[in-house]
């Protein structure tokens, strides 16, 4: 067989087509994704001074961070321990709070239409102007939530939800919460809607209600909604920066209160106005970001994969 | 066919995009011989002062045929990341704003030395200097631009209607405060949201009870520490102010406090010398003054807190060098020093300029603290912003700390002194 025939051979083959296919968007995640993670690994290992690598020092960076003794050990651990938090209020609130609109839109009650573009409305706002809104409506002489608190208990209110650290980052949650609730809402609605019109007249017929039906026939089948649901809302919340960033800024004030992987990442990669930056650390804070985010996937990926439920065969 | 056409079309167009970027590039290098035009690119954070700026460098270019400044604005707080990444990737500006003090370090591979071309620097006053110098080699990076002061901004109105006067002592401050309180008038404008106004808070009233200038230098030294009971004295008076400031003041960031005074919501404001502009556009009629933080009873000076802003150096690699010096050595004339005072209000650290006390009073006001009263550096960015975490950072965050009631003043100076002595040397014995 001549070098022709053998190159006809592969490019007629279904494997060759998969490769050409794949191959430019091969080429941009590499680019893109992979290599940016390997170079940070790799910056990760280096001590700087400003803009310059001056040594390898190895997992030292990583030591210093995980310590617990270091300045920025104090503010790593701090930081995530807020996102575990978040992730235990935000995982759990707003994918309950997204399931049961789902159910509500379910319902094809009249208004769904409205109620189904409402409910996303705050999905497509763009971060600033959340930011700027509920600077606003939480300001503590002329927010709109204090005077209304105010207007109820009949005398003058005035707190500042942003400025106390015990409320700050609880704010800042419930804030996440109500703009992103409407994104599993849809996720879940587009999975209820998909389950078969046969499967419903069943549960009809049969009597299957209430929390039985929930339980029983709706949630298996949207398993693979909320595999996907999950994972974006836990590796969204590790990655949380924009929310906090608009609303306490960079430092995640008062006091830390309110300060994240995210917002540490920035401050020390790129040292804001009064800070330093210290790129070697940065880019072990930004690793460690990542890897949480793969482990975290992994696991909720094998722990729901058996939970799936197929309605052939 | 259609489909592949625009799928070619998606992944070619951004390569066309990336290349004809790159030509402009290239081609703007190519452009460059001595007879033809040069543009300078100049960066700054200052994007509130853009027209002035340009006013100012039309004078530059006219006496400089050939020469064009294009003067770009970058916000403020994304100005290091954006300079950082552009000087790393080789496409940094020809002139730029720098930060003081440690904000300059990281950048100083990427200036070009000022000490013998720019004579002019010979006459700035050394505490100017040591804000545009390396930490290491001791040379000159940067033509200083700006100097600041800070005092207590007072409403004359209000003051007036409550029969008040500017006190020079702390009790007469209180007292001032007590009586403003009680016929109903917020004293104080100041909030706690953003971090960094609580440092220049900090930095308005401490001096006069750590001892300014003595303990400045005792603990930079590292003869004593930020556990000193001076320091400790002086985190107190601040703890003690918190009665005086607006309801809620820990939700107020920094628009919200200025925007309590010039709306005369409050009768006294502490801050900066950068802001006496910024007030006075922002309401014409405000009738203000300013008075140096006062003194502790028994004493007679008072301490204005002062630091250089910044200065504005030359990239190292400039394919205009010529150029960039011809810029660079205006900006240290007396003929850029009286514009920039005048136009910019701020306060030029070029010697021999004077502002014009028409123009903006509080300002001439300030300029007029720094001959009659003890100046002494601000402490945390003069003294402790050479590695992270700096002093500013912590500082700010346990102010946060301490006027939510968190923190006791002596916890804030522990944790000053414990963070600091991570890097800082002469702490960790």
């Amino acid at each position: 067989m001549g070098i022709k025939e053998k190159w006809e051979g592969i490019s007629n083959s279904r494997d060759f087509a998969f490769v050409v296919f794949l191959l430019p968007g091969l080429v941009l995640f590499i680019t893109l994704v992979i290599y940016p993670v390997f170079r940070s690994f790799a910056y990760s290992l280096y001590a700087w001074e400003g803009l310059q690598r001056v040594g390898f020092i190895g997992l030292e960076n990583f030591r210093t961070l995980f310590n617990g003794v270091s300045p920025i050990s104090r503010r790593f651990w701090n930081a995530a321990g807020h996102n575990a938090y978040a992730l235990a209020f935000v995982v759990v609130l707003q994918t309950l709070i997204g399931f049961f609109i789902a159910l509500g839109l379910f319902q094809e009650l009249p208004g769904t239409k409205f109620f189904r573009a409402l409910v996303f409305l705050p999905v497509t706002l763009s971060i600033v102007v959340v930011g700027f809104l509920f600077n606003l409506l939480l300001h503590p002489s002329w927010g709109a939530i204090n005077h209304l608190i105010g207007f109820f208990s009949g005398s003058d209110f005035s707190f500042p939800w942003l400025g106390d650290p015990a409320t700050a980052f609880t704010t800042i949650l419930i804030i996440n919460i109500w703009r992103w609730a409407g994104f599993p809402a849809l996720i879940f609605l587009a999975g209820l809607n998909n389950i078969p019109a046969a499967v419903l007249d069943a549960c009809e017929l049969d009597g299957v209600k209430g929390l039985a039906r929930i339980r029983f026939i709706y949630l298996p089948l949207i398993v693979p909604q909320l595999l996907t649901v999950l994972i974006l809302t836990i590796t969204g919340n590790l990655r949380m920066f924009d929310i906090v960033y608009s609303l306490t800024g960079p430092t995640g004030g008062p006091n830390y209160s309110t300060d994240v992987l995210g917002t540490l990442f920035y401050r020390t990669a790129f040292g804001g106005i009064t800070g330093l930056a210290d790129k070697g650390l940065g880019a072990a804070i930004g690793i460690v970001i990542v890897l949480l985010s793969a482990v975290i996937s992994l696991v909720i990926t094998r722990s729901l994969h058996n939970k799936r439920v197929s309605l052939e065969g | 066919m259609k489909r592949v056409t625009i799928i070619f079309a998606l992944l070619v167009v951004p390569f066309v995009l990336f290349a004809g970027g790159q030509g402009e590039g290239s081609g703007e290098q190519s452009r460059e011989t001595p007879e033809e035009e040069i543009t300078l690119d100049v960066w700054s954070w200052r994007g509130e002062d853009v027209e002035e700026y340009k006013r100012i460098f039309d004078v530059f270019e006219e006496a400089n045929p050939g020469i064009t400044v294009d003067f770009r604005t970058i916000k403020n707080t994304e100005y290091n990341t954006v300079l950082a990444t552009a000087l790393e990737g080789d496409q940094g500006p020809d002139v730029m704003q720098l930060r003081a003090y440690g904000g300059l370090q990281r950048y100083i591979d990427f200036l070009m030395p000022l000490d013998d071309v720019v004579p002019e620097l010979e006459n700035f006053p050394n505490s100017s200097i040591a804000s545009a110098s390396g930490r290491k080699d001791g040379k000159i990076y940067g033509v200083p631009f700006a100097n600041q002061a800070l005092g207590i901004y007072y409403n004359k109105r209000i003051f007036e209607e409550n029969g008040v006067a500017p006190p020079s002592t702390w009790s007469e401050f209180i007292d001032l405060l007590d009586t403003l309180k009680s016929n109903g008038v917020t004293p104080l404008a100041n909030g706690g949201q953003a971090a960094w106004m609580l440092e220049i808070m900090f930095g308005t009233i401490a001096p006069n009870f750590y001892g300014g200038n003595d303990f400045y230098e005792a603990v930079v030294a590292g003869e004593t520490t930020f556990t000193d009971e001076r320091f400790i004295n002086a985190l107190e008076r601040m703890y003690n102010l918190r009665d005086y400031m607006p309801n809620g003041f820990m939700g107020m960031d920094f628009a919200t406090m200025q925007a309590n005074f010039f709306t005369e919501q409050a009768a006294m404001y502490i801050g900066g010398s950068f802001e006496a502009a910024f007030f006075q556009q922002q309401n014409p009629d405000l009738d203000i003054g300013v008075f140096p933080a006062p003194r502790p009873e028994g004493t007679n000076t008072n301490y204005i807190g002062v630091w250089a802003d910044g200065s504005y150096g030359v990239n190292r690699s400039t394919p205009h060098e010529e150029a960039a010096l011809k810029l660079i050595q205006f900006m240290a004339s007396k003929e850029f020093g009286d514009m920039f005072t005048n136009m910019l209000a701020q306060i030029s650290p070029i010697p021999g300029v004077e502002a014009d006390p028409s123009k903006v009073p509080v300002l001439s006001k300030f300029i007029s603290f720094l001959d009659e009263y003890e100046t002494t550096p601000y402490i945390m960015l003069v003294g402790f912003r050479w590695d992270q975490p700096t002093g500013s950072v912590v500082l700010q965050n346990a102010l946060q700390g301490m006027m939510q009631g968190d923190m006791s003043p002596q916890e804030v100076a522990e944790t000053v002194h414990t963070e600091l002595a991570s890097w800082y040397e002469p702490f960790q014995n």
